[in-house]
């Protein structure tokens, strides 16, 4: 009897346990103030966020609480976070259509009414917006996927022109070949850095036909039968044939590729216009003024395709805590606030807001002076592009025998099911 | 009698309750959502009965079927070597050898290890500039020399052979315990009766290893069938999807807000292993039973 009674006390005891471990899960705030929590990709938070973070939590007495996910995984845990309602109160995510993604009618606040909002710069106001409505607060910067060269390797190889068309590419190709040097660092093994190349060629697609980008988003285009996109597939696989890209090319990583331009073993690589500081850190030799770059020039393109503004924050229309979310915001929108944020991050270009020029690279304008135009690219143009998905199917290509035809049939079939019945 | 004992139903209760919450729930609910088209790029959730397996088996050259496909070459062939190996490194390290123990400590180090980081080392290893092709160049084998997890005929099979590595050791250790529960008086009469090491393996050695073989086969065979964290860190599916694996694809369909789909590529794979599993007890067990 005593040992039933003990058992009894036990279980109960296991289970009152098991129960406060379970759903003791009670928000601890900071004293006198609120916690913000914002949920980002590993390699979106830098120091710079955390030092204004502290310095606002200093000034606010509001606490602020990251939630990092890999980079890889962000979005898996991003879409699950708000699907269950427990979402962060901001939310990182790109900006362009990939807003669209996340459905922000449900989960995102309207921004338009805050003071900032007449500050952006037009390409920072249009990339965060959603049927009219400011659905971001983004201190990015607009930017986008070119060939980047390295000056004194074509002078050496005795290339007088930037190519403009393939025919030309391919003649500078051989000549880097003769001088000894591989003429493109591409990382094969990096999925999604694939992607960037057709994910660019798009842009030359939307150019010459307008509406391309509208008819793929409400579900009457698709990419299956685009001669263009097929044609400059068919010519990226003939350039790997020619070994323009190496041997080995698919175990080349992304993660490689600052420390392979700094060693001058190949002459171009297909990089964002901020990518040249980053070199420099590793070689000083290497200057800015090394560098040069044109349009991805597959298909005889001309047109450079950019970003829509980069990563932006979101609020999350559920969070409890939306009068410290937009004091968090007017701080970090004060001109000294942003010159700290721009002065930090070099990797970054024009500024997003009014106040303060950024930094503009000089690869950026000459990107720019050899493009017949600009436009946006796929990523943020084209509702449910997945650079690592598309990847893969290039990858395909190469290594699994698929045609350019089958990895643009490709692509519609991973983004059909987003779209429904 | 069995009343009076001091544990009962009240103290299975807690946990009950705690696997239901944790592993019953979540599965049922993953089942139910299978059923659906839930996908976090559009609002609302609608019942579409089998659609989504239909997707699945229906999709000729799509990428799940070459992922149940990759799954199925994975599990075989890792089950068979590290069973073999394992075997091997156990009948090896049972007895003689003087330094057995720091062995059988080496040959188990790997399965401490964390698959991840596994997994990352080893491409490093495999990289065309890495050791093993360095290593492959300075003994004259240029001709073996790969890029082992970026070409076609050799990707899926590096990947198995890091699990080999990676589990050779667990099923070494879990082999070794059989082997020695074998009594040494078998071995001295048959050796008495005239049998020499190939009889009395066959006889003696693995007749009592049944019961510990069955249970490296059934677990490497499941943990072939849910094999993620080796591919994910060694090639992520590629490439061009050519190691891709039912796991590795529903982390890809989760990426992509398909929980419908997702879930029922996970259901899948656990009705697939429940099956293999108590199909491959019974069946090893049955044996045992009546050997």
């Amino acid at each position: 009897m005593r040992n039933k009674k003990a058992a009894g006390i036990m279980a109960a005891a296991m289970a009152l346990s098991m129960v406060t471990v379970l759903f003791n899960c009670e928000e601890v705030h900071a004293e006198g103030g609120k916690t913000i929590t914002i949920a980002a990709g590993t390699g979106w938070v830098k120091d710079i966020d955390k030092e204004l973070a502290a310095k606002y939590e200093e000034e606010s007495g509001n606490k602020i609480e990251w939630q990092i996910s890999p980079d890889d995984q962000y979005e898996n845990v991003l879409g699950s976070k708000l699907a269950v309602g427990e979402g962060a109160d901001i939310f990182y995510t790109r900006s362009g259509t990939t807003i669209n993604k996340y459905q922000p009618e449900k989960y995102m606040m309207d921004l338009s009414e805050q003071e900032w909002v007449s500050r952006y710069v037009d390409w920072a106001k249009e990339g965060t917006s959603y049927d009219g409505k400011t659905m971001q607060f983004q201190t990015w910067s607009v930017d986008g996927w070119g060939i980047l060269y390295n000056k004194a390797m074509f002078e050496e190889a005795g290339i007088t022109e930037v190519p403009d068309s393939y025919e030309s590419f391919k003649a500078a190709c051989d000549k880097i070949l003769a001088i000894g040097k591989t003429p493109i660092y591409d990382p094969g093994a990096t999925q999604w850095h694939l992607g960037v190349w057709l994910g660019e060629l798009t842009t030359q697609i939307e150019s010459d036909n307008a509406g391309f980008y509208a008819g793929l988003n409400d579900n009457s285009q698709v990419f299956a039968g685009q001669e263009g996109l097929a044609k400059a597939l068919d010519q990226l696989a003939e350039m790997e044939e020619a070994g323009y890209f190496g041997d080995d090319f698919m175990s080349n990583t992304w993660e490689d590729a600052v420390a392979k331009m700094a060693s001058q073993d190949y002459a171009m690589c297909v990089t964002y216009t901020t990518f040249p500081a980053e070199v420099e850190a590793v070689n000083p030799e290497l200057t800015q003024d090394s560098w040069g770059m044109f349009p991805i020039p597959l298909n005889d393109n001309k047109v450079f395709g950019t970003s829509a503004g980069g990563i932006g924050r979101c609020v999350n229309k559920d969070t409890e805590v939306s009068d410290a979310v937009y004091d968090y915001f007017e701080f970090l929108s004060r001109p000294e606030n942003l010159t700290a944020y721009y002065d930090a991050r070099l990797d970054l270009g024009p500024c997003s807001f009014t106040d303060i020029p950024g930094n503009v690279p000089a690869v950026y304008e000459d990107v720019v002076g050899n493009a017949t135009g600009t436009g946006l690219a796929a990523e943020d143009g084209i509702l449910y592009w997945d650079n690592t998905q598309v990847g893969n199917l290039i990858q395909a290509m190469f290594v699994g025998g698929s045609s350019a035809e089958d990895v643009l049939q490709g692509i519609d079939d991973i983004r059909q099911p987003s779209f429904g019945e | 009698m069995y009343k009076k004992k001091f544990y009962g139903m009240r103290f299975i209760v807690p946990a009950l309750i705690l696997y239901t919450v944790l592993y019953i729930i979540p599965t049922i609910a993953g089942m139910v959502i299978s059923f659906t088209d839930w996908n976090v790029t559009r609002p609302g959730i609608h019942f579409v009965g089998l659609q989504n397996y239909a997707n699945i088996f229906m999709s000729k050259g799509g990428p799940y079927l070459a992922s149940l496909k990759h799954t199925a070459e994975f599990t075989v062939v890792t089950v068979i070597l590290k069973t073999l190996l394992g075997l091997g490194l156990a009948l090896l390290l049972n007895k003689g050898l003087r330094s057995r123990n720091v062995f059988r400590m080496i040959f188990f180090l790997p399965y401490a290890l964390a698959p991840l980081i596994i997994g990352i080392s080893f491409v490093s290893v495999l990289k065309p500039d890495g050791p093993l092709n360095t290593i492959l160049r300075s003994v004259g084998l240029e001709a073996l020399v790969h890029s082992w997890l970026a070409e076609k005929g050799t990707a899926l099979g590096s990947a198995m052979a890091v699990e080999v590595w990676r589990m050779a050791g667990w099923n070494m250790m879990i082999l070794l315990a059989g082997l020695q529960m074998i009594p040494d008086e078998y071995y001295e009469a048959s050796s008495i009766d005239g049998a020499g090491p190939w009889k009395q393996f066959w006889k003696i050695t693995l007749p009592f290893l049944r019961a510990p073989l069955t249970t490296v086969i059934v677990l490497n065979t499941i943990h072939g069938l849910r094999v993620f964290d080796i591919i994910y860190s060694l090639t992520g599916g590629g490439p061009g999807g050519l190691t891709e694996v039912i796991n590795t694809q529903v982390f890809k369909e989760f990426g992509l807000g398909r929980y419908g789909m997702a879930n029922a590529l996970n259901v899948i794979i656990f009705l697939v292993t429940v099956v293999i599993a108590l199909g491959m007890q019974k069946a090893l067990r049955g044996k045992e039973d009546n050997g």
